[in-house]
C-alpha cells in the first residue's frame, strides 16, 4: 500500500516541470531504491548520462530576463534550458559567464514555484477573514447564551460566604486554604450578591 | 506576593473557584504524586525553554534574507542525530525512575487495619464495611447519593454533597476495595491520591492512609452514563475515637 502511494506520488511529481532538474538518477526508475531485491545493472544507459559537458556558453539572449520569462515558459523549454545550464556547470565554473551563473542560481533558488512571493496584501486579507469568523463565533455564543438557564442558587455571594463557614466547620483546606491559620483569601466567594427579587 | 497568591488560591483540599493546582494532600500517596509532578514540571520547563530557544534561533538565522542558500541536499548529520536521540532518552530515564518508584510504592497495600468496599452503580456509590459485624452477623452497608440542588443547606457544595459520607479513621491504613455493579465507573478522590477504575466482576484496590481529619470530595472519573456527573464521592476522616462512636451508632441503628 505504501509503495503504491509512493509510486503514485512519484508519478505526479514527475509530471512537474522541475523534474528535469532532478533527473540525474542513474537508477532505472524513480522508486527503484525501494525494491527489496537487488536489481541487475541494466546495460542501456539513461539518456541524460549521454550528455557531455558543454564548453560553449549559452547565448545571452536565451538567458536575458529569465526571471520574467521563466514561469511563462513551457515545461519542455524549461527542462531544456536547465539541462544546458547543467552541462555548463560540469566544466570549471570560472568559465561560465556571469549571466549563466545568475540564471543557474535564479532557476535553482529563485522566488518561483514553491518559493514564489505571496501576493501583496495576503496577510491582511487572512487577518480580516479570521477576525470576521471570530466575531461571528462570539456573536453566536452570545445568542445561544441568551437562551441559557439562570445560574444555580449556589452562584451568589451570600451562598458562597456560607460555604466559607461550612468549609471551616468541616476543616476543609487546613494547610493553604480557607481553614488555614492566617488565611486572607476570598475562599469560595466568586459571584456578585444575589439580585433582590 | 505571588507565592502568597499561589498558596492562597491554588493548593486546596476541596475544589475551589478558579483552582488551578492540586488540592491539599492528605495522604503520603498524594504527597508523592505532587512531588513527582513538580519534578517532571522541572524537566518540562527545561525542555520548553531549550526548544523555544532553538526554534527562535532557527527562525532568526535562517530567514531568506540572511541565509539565502537552502542546503537542500544536506539531509544527514551523525553527531546532531546522536545528540537529539540520546538526550531525550536520558530525560525519559530521569522521569521514568522516580515514576516507577512511586507507582510500585502506591501499588503496595500496607497490611490494612480496615477495609471499605466501594461499588459503583448508575448513578450512585454504595459502601460496605465488612470488618465489623453485629450479633446478627450483619455488616455496615449503605448507599451514597448526591444531594440535589433543591435540598442543599446553605453553604453546601453543589454537585459534591452526598447523603451518606464514607467515614474513615485518620492515621489508619485503610484498603478501599473497588468494584462496579453495572458499567465501568472510577473511584477518585484527589486529596487522598486515589483514582481506581471500578469494573463489574473485578475487584480493584487502593491503599489510603489519611494523615489528618477533614472532608475530602471526589467524583466518578469514568464516563458511565447520563448522570455520570451526579455520583460524587465524599470521604470524611475522623479521629479513631469518633470513628468507633460512629461505628457503634451504625451497628445499633
Amino acid at each position: 500500500m505504501f509503495l503504491q502511494s509512493v509510486s503514485r506520488a512519484a508519478a505526479r511529481s514527475s509530471a512537474m516541470p522541475t523534474t528535469a532538474i532532478r533527473s540525474y538518477r542513474t537508477v532505472s526508475g524513480p522508486m527503484a531504491c525501494l525494491n527489496a531485491r537487488p536489481q541487475p545493472v541494466k546495460k542501456s544507459i539513461a539518456p541524460q548520462q549521454t550528455r557531455a559537458s558543454s564548453e560553449h556558453a549559452i547565448s545571452n539572449p536565451t538567458l536575458a530576463g529569465i526571471e520574467k520569462r521563466w514561469e511563462a515558459m513551457p515545461p519542455q523549454e524549461q527542462a531544456d534550458l536547465w539541462m544546458q545550464l547543467r552541462d555548463r556547470m560540469k566544466v570549471d565554473w570560472h568559465q561560465m559567464t556571469l549571466q549563466e551563473k545568475k540564471a543557474a542560481y535564479w532557476i535553482a533558488f529563485g522566488p518561483h514555484g514553491p518559493r514564489a512571493q505571496a501576493p501583496k496584501g495576503e496577510g491582511l486579507r487572512i487577518a480580516v477573514k479570521v477576525a470576521q469568523l471570530t466575531a461571528v463565533s462570539v456573536a453566536l455564543f452570545y445568542v445561544i447564551h441568551l437562551f441559557a438557564k439562570p445560574q444555580p442558587k449556589t452562584m451568589s455571594k451570600e451562598w458562597q460566604e456560607a460555604s466559607n463557614e461550612y468549609a471551616k466547620a468541616e476543616k476543609i483546606n487546613p494547610i493553604y486554604g480557607i481553614s488555614a491559620e492566617g488565611y486572607e483569601g476570598k475562599g469560595f466567594v466568586q459571584s456578585p450578591p444575589a439580585e433582590k427579587s | 506576593m505571588l507565592l502568597d497568591i499561589l498558596k492562597g488560591h491554588l493548593l486546596l483540599d476541596a475544589p475551589t473557584p478558579w483552582g488551578l493546582f492540586f488540592q491539599d494532600s492528605a495522604s503520603p500517596q498524594m504527597e508523592g504524586i505532587e512531588e513527582l509532578h513538580n519534578n517532571i514540571m522541572f524537566y518540562l520547563a527545561v525542555i520548553l525553554f531549550t526548544v523555544t530557544w532553538m526554534m527562535i534561533t532557527i527562525i532568526r538565522n535562517f530567514v531568506a534574507t540572511k541565509s539565502p542558500i537552502a542546503h537542500k541536499y544536506l539531509n544527514h548529520g551523525t553527531l546532531i542525530e546522536l545528540i537529539w536521540t540520546i538526550t531525550p532518552a536520558f530525560i525519559l530515564i530521569l522521569i521514568a525512575f522516580p515514576s516507577f518508584k512511586l507507582l510500585y510504592l502506591m501499588d503496595e497495600v500496607m497490611d490494612p487495619s480496615l477495609v471499605v468496599y466501594a461499588e459503583g452503580h448508575q448513578w450512585y456509590w454504595s459502601y460496605q464495611y465488612p470488618d465489623f459485624t453485629n450479633e446478627e452477623n450483619e455488616f455496615i452497608e449503605f448507599d451514597s447519593y448526591i444531594v440535589p440542588e433543591s435540598d442543599l443547606e446553605d453553604g453546601q457544595f453543589r454537585m459534591l454533597e452526598v447523603d451518606n459520607r464514607v467515614i474513615i479513621p485518620e492515621l489508619t491504613h485503610t484498603r478501599f476495595v473497588i468494584s462496579a455493579a453495572d458499567v465501568i465507573h472510577s473511584y477518585a478522590c484527589p486529596s487522598l491520591g486515589i483514582k481506581a477504575d471500578a469494573y463489574p466482576g473485578r475487584l480493584n484496590q487502593a491503599s489510603v492512609y489519611v494523615n489528618r481529619p477533614g472532608t475530602f470530595f471526589g467524583q466518578c472519573s469514568e464516563i458511565c452514563g447520563i448522570l455520570h456527573s451526579s455520583m460524587p464521592i465524599a470521604i470524611q476522616s475522623v479521629s479513631i475515637k469518633d470513628f468507633l462512636l460512629w461505628l457503634r451508632d451504625q451497628m445499633e441503628g
